[in-house]
């Protein structure tokens, strides 16, 4: 079965602060959606309110048009992974996968036990216990366990933040292509902002309990409705610009600002957005090399910025603005 | 899902109630009409004695117990991590079996005062049967209440606090006096708080000592003198005590944001060199010798004189058995029951601690009111034997279950909140989490709830013979009996069998609690 989730108005208060505050979110069958969000700003309270772990104050649950906000969870047919895989450490690897598959036959429980622990390359680890599995491994029994009794909605809670670093993309991709295999509406709650743009079909930008902003990676990258949503997903500058007929005048270049009324307002630029070529003269003050690459600081006149560019510093620099990698601030 | 009655939570409030209402009786029964027998003279008599006894052996157990813990837990020397837990082994004679030894020890016709008058000439002042023979004898038997908190508080602590402290330019004596010392402090006031709760608990050493405290006019209020109300008019004091010594007790726990960190290590210990190494050795022989060697040799001496009335012994002995038994299964499952449907709620345990806190004596009066009204309103349905033993059970289960919860707690902590969750978005209602997966994973601490109610139903006296039915012994209560008419080496049987049944349960206990700690994974 493949499900439609619909959460509206969705709000729960710790004392007087509100973890999750009037949020209005929707996971499509077959789609994955990515929760970003800096620590503490509610993204996982919001998915164990729609897993049924913690009660809403107020909002609605639906899953295909139906109320479930009261439903307990083992009700909800939602499978979820734990930022700590949540592994029962009493029970051998297959028995965690087989776990809610109580109500199928042995022979056919077995199958797909078997089956599963195939398709995460574990086929022979089945009575090991977790303990004796790695991390890598722990993070794809939990996973398989979750999608074990084919729910409509799999919700991951910081699904890779356990693992170290150079093992991250290869687990990603791995999750990626299994749950790409299943029909099911899924909900990845992340911080990392290359891992959501990585995985996101739609991306939801959350701070400070409320949704800023939905779309496609691409649409959140280029056209964040805040500077708040823009550093989310990667460096942003901002520098002042002066709007007249749908035209903001930088010091740097001009960039396209369409709707916007006359008068001052703020450019985003993202690091690549300026380049060598035709345009202005800017000093170079600093140049550092920032891993994959170097970041200088360019000054024309009172305005400085940061771009991705390698130059010498205590020099001059004639670049242009790519306005596609800019963008005028509401 | 939070805040719903769900059957679990239901089961949970009905188990505490077991707890709760023997307390509520007693404050009922205390209102009572007043009898003439007690004076307002002797009831400040008895809470004088009571205060002196709790303020000696609070005193006591710190300075033997303390200095126990600060040896074993931060030194090395020559048999340290036998007497890491040997020096527990006294909790498994109860304070009756060491009053027993000492009192027979140090009679004017005893081994030791005959001695010493034979080389002296003068007789020595030390009569067991005081105030202060009473605090001796109780000292000995609960230091180890003290000893045990305290160390584990100290080997809980990380190393990196007095290792900052050595860098801030404090030596190893100032490091201890002003940062390892005052950290465990609240661990040194929860351990003299429950040998506290254990001096007002006790009934037969102070009563064999013929010292008059607030709980042995409760038992003799009601024994004698057939008076419920003054017999619960007495435990009010006790009640408040036992409320107070309880928040200090909480107040020393540890708070959560200290463990459970990643780099935790152990404080280093200091080798105790040549003579300063044998002289903490010898201390903590001393320590062993007297708290359960001397008195237990010594009734083993006597009880091999005298006969041992072997039906008597082994049909006190079952009896002891199937009610300990039956009643650790029942208090261990009532925990259980309030352990799971408590998880979020702190209250519910609280009161079942103040149970815990409250002596047994108390208990057993709280219980006589319920008693009998549900006697009034089935005269004939039960007979008289199953009610006395079902009240016994209840008065143990009600006082004890506390003890019961705290290990289960700990041991449901460590399931963790997102494998129960797990669990139940897997499918499963939350009796079925609790069926599959948190009580298979806490089936250890299960098992050590069960067996400390055990042990504790074993050395119970005041509770059990206030409430047994007639002709019905335990071992204590055989005991007391023999040692109440002076035939110590009857007693000496009953009191030595106690001990040997005791002993492995205290040994596993604590070797189990010393081996978690909180750097472990398991």
């Amino acid at each position: 079965m493949t499900a439609t989730i619909e959460v509206s108005g969705a709000t729960r208060a710790y004392g007087d602060k509100r973890a999750v505050d009037y949020v209005d979110l929707t996971l499509e069958a077959g789609r994955i959606t990515c929760l970003l969000g800096p620590s503490g700003c509610g993204k996982s309270t919001l998915l164990r309110l729609i897993a049924g772990l913690e009660p809403l104050d107020e909002g609605r649950v639906l899953a295909n048009g139906q109320d479930i906000t009261h439903l307990p969870p083992e009700q909800r047919d939602m499978g979820l992974v734990f930022q700590d895989y949540a592994l029962f450490p009493h029970l051998r690897v297959d028995d965690n996968v087989g776990f809610g598959l109580g109500s199928l036959p042995t022979v056919e429980r077995r199958a797909r036990v078997a089956d599963l622990l195939g398709r995460i390359r574990l086929g022979e680890r089945g009575r090991a216990f977790p303990g004796e599995l790695s991390g890598g491994e722990q993070q794809r029994v939990a996973l398989v366990r979750a999608l074990a009794r084919r729910p409509h909605t799999v919700l991951l809670d910081e699904p890779f933040s356990g693992l170290d670093s150079h093992l991250k993309s290869e687990v990603r991709e791995a999750t990626l292509a299994i749950l790409r295999e299943t029909d099911a509406a899924v909900l990845v709650v992340t911080h990392d902002a290359e891992e959501a743009m990585q995985m996101a079909d739609d991306l939801a930008l959350m701070i400070d309990g409320r949704i800023l902003q939905r779309g496609t990676p691409q649409a959140c990258y280029l056209d964040p409705v805040s500077l708040e949503a823009a550093r989310l997903l990667g460096e942003a500058q901002v520098i002042s610009a002066e709007v007249s007929a749908g035209v903001a005048q930088t010091v740097f270049g001009s960039v396209p600002a369409p709707g916007h009324p006359d008068g001052g307002a703020q450019v985003m630029l993202r690091p690549n957005a300026l380049v060598p070529g035709p345009g202005v003269e800017a000093d170079v003050s600093e140049a550092r090399f920032v891993g994959q690459a170097w970041r200088a600081t360019l000054t024309v006149g009172e305005v400085s910025t940061q771009a991705r560019l390698a130059h010498q510093p205590g020099s001059r620099l004639s670049v242009s603005l790519d306005p596609a990698a800019a963008r005028v601030l509401a | 899902m939070s805040y719903r009655l769900t059957p679990l939570r239901i089961g949970a409030i009905l188990a505490a109630l077991i707890a709760v209402v023997p307390l509520v009786a007693v404050l009922v029964t205390a209102a009572g009409q007043p009898g003439d027998t007690l004076t307002a003279e002797t009831f400040w008599r008895y809470t004088r004695t009571s205060v002196a006894l709790v303020l000696l052996v609070g005193g006591g157990t710190a300075c033997l117990g303390g200095i126990a813990a600060w040896l074993v837990a931060l030194h090395d020397f020559p048999g340290r991590r036998l007497f890491s837990w040997a020096l527990v082994l006294p909790m498994a004679a109860p304070a009756f079996v060491v009053a027993y030894g000492y009192a027979s020890l140090f009679d004017v016709a005893g081994p030791i005062r005959t001695a010493w008058r034979t080389a002296f000439g003068w007789d020595p002042p030390l009569e067991m049967r005081s105030l202060w023979g009473a605090a001796l004898v109780m000292t000995l038997a609960f230091y180890p209440y003290v000893y045990l908190t305290l160390r584990a508080a100290l080997i809980s602590q990380s190393s990196s606090l007095a290792e900052a402290a050595r860098t801030l330019g404090l030596n190893q004596r100032q490091t201890f006096m002003r940062v390892i010392l005052p950290l465990a402090r609240p661990a040194l006031a929860a351990g003299m708080a429950l040998a506290a709760m254990e001096t007002l608990a006790d009934y037969g050493a102070t009563s064999y000592l013929t010292v008059q405290t607030l709980t042995t006019g409760v038992v003799r209020a009601w024994s004698v003198f057939y008076s419920a109300a003054e017999a619960a008019r007495l435990a009010l004091p006790l009640l408040a005590t036992a409320a107070v010594l309880l928040w200090i007790e909480r107040a020393g726990r540890p708070a959560t944001s200290e463990t459970g960190q990643a780099r935790w290590r152990e404080l280093p210990r200091i080798r105790l060199k040549g003579g300063w190494g044998w002289a903490a050795t010898l201390y903590c022989l001393i320590l062993i010798g007297l708290g359960l060697i001397l008195p237990l040799g010594w009734l083993a001496s006597l009880g091999w004189r005298a006969d041992n009335e072997l039906p008597r012994l082994i049909e006190a002995g079952r009896n002891v058995l199937i009610v300990g038994a039956v009643a650790a299964a029942f208090t261990g499952g009532l925990a259980t029951l309030v352990a799971l449907g408590t998880r979020q709620g702190r209250f519910l345990p609280r009161l079942l601690s103040l149970g815990y806190a409250t002596p047994g004596a108390v208990m057993a009066i709280g219980l006589l009111a319920p008693a009998g009204i549900i006697w009034r309103a089935f005269p004939s349905t039960v007979s008289s034997f199953l009610m006395a033993i079902t009240l016994l059970i209840l008065a143990y289960a009600s006082r004890l279950m506390a003890a019961a919860l705290e290990p289960i707690d700990a041991g449901l902590q460590r399931v963790g909140r997102s494998v129960s969750a797990a669990a139940r978005t897997l499918g499963e209602t939350e009796a079925g989490v609790a069926r599959r997966v948190e009580l298979p994973i806490a089936s250890g601490a299960l098992f050590t709830a069960v067996l400390l109610v055990f042990i504790d139903v074993l050395k119970e006296l005041p509770a059990t013979m206030i409430l047994r039915p007639f002709g019905f012994d335990t071992l204590a209560v055989m005991a007391d009996y023999y040692a109440k008419d002076e035939r110590l080496g009857e007693a000496a049987w009953p009191s030595i069998l106690i001990v040997l049944i005791a002993i492995p349960a205290v040994i596993w206990l604590t070797r189990r609690v010393s081996h978690s700690r909180p750097g472990d994974r398991t």
